[in-house]
């Protein structure tokens, strides 16, 4: 049969998903951010094998010492080991930075999803709250919401949530409304499918890439925050080191001993690099409309 | 007289438009009030113009989208659109609806076989294997190998995609199929296989179709009746070989006049449709069809003329025809 012949010389879906692989890895940028995300991660899971000595082992005859080899990105005023304590703070980035997104990822799109499929008065009243909620500047809400809470792990990460749940919501919301009047959705509502069904099986599948994008440029914004909190001291509490608290403690030293600050701010300098590059390859491979 | 399976009165759907935050509130009158009767085993064809309102009628009947409080669409003397959310879910299992984009009309991440499987998840209590039987027999019944089953929509030609639609719809077991342009978006090369394989399944499923198309020779090969719309009403309808032999209504000659080889040798002075359909927001007074009409007088843009009976079983909207 003729149409079958056409059919056999159209790609097939695995090969549809090897085809964008293969031209997001084409993208230099791409392999390049990749290749950071991947180290940091290393860090963070083999934090223990990397790190030369205890984080939190204060040693005050070598405080203050310039980087050597013993300690390879120096000491702080109590002697702890700065490698060390970069090494273990990637786990802190890592963990809010995802569980932070995490949650408002979640959050974004339940309201999102019953923004857009729902509309009328639940829509404009979700669009609202959205508004106000990315009225706000991240860093602004995430400190007032610390004031409530109190500073911590968790309260940082549900923090950063609060404040950056809306552009997942509008996202959602968006997607929803575009594929709501696709004739797969009618159909499925004259099939008789449950509106639960039509929303995990038929739009969100749908609905994925720009979500995708979104994550991976959200997660850095999320690690700047959570290191802004932490070097405001409103952040993670020692003697857990996070990147924004090291180089907090580094500020009162910045010229006799500058590797404390730098060492942990060129981390951040580079993780953020490394999601932003990866994450804005995605977008263009995934959706070139998305470009703004 | 066979039984009547479906029938419409005063059916109007309306679209709001309005223009800007503090605009005059418009209507869209996609659909104007039409009454129409659908007897079970038939094949009632629906033609009329682009954006005439067609697809709106079909929509209104399986409710995607509300008629205007005063219509009503009765199904087998039941009313539908007072049905609450669970019997309308029992409703839709008797009416299903074909659409015009066989692309649009399927989830692109679902295979095939997941595609009518679905149906069967939700609608029956059935172990798998039983339901990947019956996805067999689906897909043999629409003339699809069995090899299709684990293919995405992209890999399909539209004539293939349009079958798994089908296929889809009879997984319900329907006895009432509205048909909304289903091969319109095909290859002319592929369009009778399709609709040789609604006429092969109509009879041996038993099924009533409200086919509705903008192509006359379509529709004169696969229905049984055929009503003519105008800018969200009928404005002649008749059986097939009536309407086709002897067409009353200007618009309805005119419309024949547009296809090549009907009423060729006849001396029909050609009338060619001209000037765009108006706009449905507003409709001409009077006759809707005067401002195009080559028989209007002075009474057509003053006197709407009703559906009134012209022969057996053809009824006609003209004072002059
Ligand atoms: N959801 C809608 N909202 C607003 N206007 C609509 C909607 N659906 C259809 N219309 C309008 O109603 C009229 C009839 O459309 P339709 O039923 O699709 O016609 P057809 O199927 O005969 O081409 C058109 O003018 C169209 O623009
Ligand atoms: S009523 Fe008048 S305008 Fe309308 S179709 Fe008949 S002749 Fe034409
Ligand atoms: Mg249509």
């Amino acid at each position: 049969m003729a149409e079958e012949v056409a059919s056999a010389r159209i790609a097939r879906s695995e090969s549809a998903f090897w085809h964008l692989m293969k031209r997001l890895f084409r993208n230099k940028a791409a392999v390049f951010g990749l290749v950071i995300i991947m180290l940091m991660f290393l860090c963070a899971i083999a934090a223990p094998l990397i790190a030369t000595h205890d984080y939190a082992k204060q040693d005050l005859p070598s405080m203050l010492q310039s980087p050597s080899r013993a300690h390879l990105f120096g000491t702080d005023e109590f002697g702890r080991d700065i490698f060390s304590r970069v090494i273990y703070g990637s786990r802190v980035s890592l963990k809010v930075g995802f569980l932070a997104v995490g949650i408002s990822l979640f959050a974004g799109l339940l309201l999102g999803s019953i923004a857009g499929y729902y509309g009328r008065i639940l829509d404009s009243a979700i669009c609202a709250l959205v508004d106000i909620a990315l009225a706000f500047p991240m860093t602004l809400l995430a400190i007032a919401i610390i004031a409530i809470l109190g500073p911590g792990l968790f309260n940082v990460c549900l923090a950063i949530a609060l404040s950056s749940w809306g552009s997942f919501a509008r996202i959602t919301r968006g997607q929803f409304l575009s594929l709501k009047s696709q004739e797969f959705i009618e159909a499925a509502k004259i099939l008789g499918y449950s509106d639960l069904r039509i929303i995990l099986r038929h739009i969100l599948p749908n609905s994925l890439a720009p979500l995708v994008v979104l994550t991976t440029l959200e997660v850095p914004k999320a690690i700047i925050v959570e290191a802004t909190l932490s070097f405001l001291g409103l952040g993670i509490q020692p003697p857990l080191p996070s990147w924004g608290s090291i180089m907090s403690s580094g500020r009162s030293f910045l010229f006799d001993a500058p590797w404390i600050t730098v060492f942990p701010g060129l981390m951040i300098i580079l993780i953020v690099m490394g999601f932003n590059l990866f994450g804005d390859a995605l977008r263009d491979t995934l959706d070139p409309r998305l470009r703004n | 007289m066979s039984e009547i399976l479906l029938q419409l009165q005063d059916l109007r759907v309306y679209f709001s438009a309005t223009s800007g935050t503090f605009g005059k509130k418009q209507y869209i009158r996609a659909v104007d009030g039409i009454d129409l009767e659908v007897k079970a085993g038939e094949v009632l064809g629906l033609v009329g113009e682009s954006g005439c309102g067609k697809s709106t009628l079909g929509r209104a009947i399986v409710r995607l989208v509300e008629a205007l409080g005063e219509s009503k669409v009765y199904y087998r003397g039941i009313d539908v659109l007072s049905f609450d959310k669970r019997q309308l879910k029992e409703f839709r299992k008797k009416a299903q609806m074909v659409f015009q984009d066989p692309f649009g009309s399927l989830n692109p991440r679902l295979t095939v076989g997941d595609t009518i499987e679905e149906v069967l998840i939700v609608h029956e209590r059935s172990i798998k294997l039983e339901r990947k039987h019956k996805v067999e027999k689906l897909m043999d019944a629409v003339g699809l190998a069995k090899h299709f089953r684990n293919r995405y929509p992209h890999e399909l030609s539209g004539g293939q995609r349009q079958r798994v639609v089908i296929a889809r719809a009879l997984a319900i077991d329907p006895e009432f199929l509205i048909c909304d342009e289903p091969v319109s978006a095909l290859d002319v090369s592929i369009r009778a296989q399709i609709i040789n394989l609604f006429e092969e399944l109509q009879k041996r499923f038993n099924l009533t179709y409200l086919f509705i198309s903008h192509d006359m020779s379509v529709v004169r090969h696969i229905s049984t009746r055929v009503a003519v719309m105008y800018l969200g009403k009928i404005v002649e309808i008749a059986e097939t070989d009536t309407l086709f032999d002897t067409p009353l209504h200007p618009y309805t000659q005119a419309l024949l006049e547009a296809i090549p080889d009907v009423l060729e040798d006849r001396d029909i002075r050609r009338r060619i449709l001209e000037g765009d359909v108006p706009s449905p927001l507003h409709p001409p007074e009077g006759c809707r069809f005067h401002p195009r009409c080559f028989m209007a007088k002075e009474r057509c843009s003053i006197e709407e003329p009703p559906l009134i009976k012209k022969g057996i079983n053809h009824f006609v909207a003209c004072h002059y025809a």
